[in-house]
């Protein structure tokens, strides 16, 4: 049953949201009013002129701490199984802590590289192919850290299972991992799954009154709205196939 | 709270042995004795059975004072 409160509040946060919108919408038209646009469009120029150094950036704060922390961690790894349980519970933290960051690491790598390449890819430009190579380097790299790191750990614990080069990878990874690591992984999927559907519903309405104040168009619209259907079905489509079986 | 800790020491096994025979990581047998996780029924009858004991001797359910 809703109550009076609840009614209350649901009507609350939409005015706050109307608000919100409606200053961000005002704030963008203001920027559009005061040459926004051309500022807007120097910064992509000079991000498509020098994507070269930002890749060589990224490599440079991204990929390389992630390298340093896996070999760290998969040395502290490699002892754990000499030491007494008093010191595996504190050096099993550390080691699991620093291959944790390090795989957080590269997998924000990976993105920020389909973003600069996305973005910054100009097929009329001189270094066209330079950046494609480096663009095609780095996800090659990043794949074989993230194989590499499957492999390590799968190396050191035989019960996990799973190909990582394999479609069917997740499922027989996940149906080999024991109940406490299960129970993580699950807690750690619906938080990331709640912070993606609050994430699309926000995309969603920037790109609308993007779409609105300065004509972006509707395809980003669509993207976002496509991502919170997809992420809100898949929900749901598990939720009730798990309660069937 | 659960006297795994020392249910092991009786039988001279250490937590990636009882792993192996439970068939869980180390990690987690770690993380049961620590009290940081709570094991299902199987595993907690699993566990019981390697030690040849009831789960009621290894594991003492405590009621939390928010109950």
């Amino acid at each position: 049953m809703i109550n009076k409160k609840s009614i209350f509040r649901i009507i609350l946060l939409l005015v706050i949201g109307g608000v919100f919108g409606a200053i961000f919408s005002l704030g963008l038209l203001k920027f559009k009013d005061t040459g926004g646009l051309a500022k807007l469009s120097f910064i992509v120029d000079f991000l498509i002129n020098n994507n070269i150094y930002i890749f060589i950036f990224l490599v440079i704060v991204l990929y390389l701490p992630s390298v340093y922390l896996f070999v760290k961690g998969k040395k502290l790894f490699e002892k754990l199984d000499e030491l007494s349980d008093e010191e595996y519970d504190v050096k099993s933290k550390v080691a699991n802590k620093k291959l944790d960051i390090s795989l957080t690491l590269n997998s924000i790598f990976m993105v920020l590289n389909f973003i600069v390449f996305g973005t910054t890819i100009d097929r009329t430009s001189d270094n066209f192919f330079t950046v494609l190579i480096i663009f095609l380097i780095n996800v090659l790299a990043i794949s074989f850290l993230e194989i590499y790191a499957v492999k390590f750990i799968q190396k050191l614990d035989t019960r996990l299972k799973g190909d990582p080069t394999s479609f069917k990878f997740n499922k027989e990874f996940i149906d080999s991992c024991d109940e406490a690591e299960k129970l993580i992984i699950y807690k750690s999927g619906y938080h990331a799954f709640q912070i993606s559907k609050s994430t699309s519903l926000g995309f969603i309405i920037i790109t609308m009154i993007g779409n609105t104040v300065l004509d972006t168009g509707a395809l980003p619209v669509i993207i976002s709205g496509i991502w919170m259907l997809v992420n809100i079905a898949s929900y749901g489509y598990y939720s009730v196939y798990k309660k069937q079986n | 709270m659960n006297s795994l800790k020392v249910q092991r020491a009786k039988l001279g096994i250490n937590q990636a042995e009882l792993g192996k025979l439970v068939d869980v990581s180390r990690q987690t047998i770690s993380s049961i004795e620590r009290g940081e996780y709570n094991p299902s029924v199987t595993l907690a009858l699993k566990i019981a059975k390697i030690f040849n004991v009831s789960v009621e001797d290894i594991f003492i359910y405590e009621e939390d004072s928010n109950d």
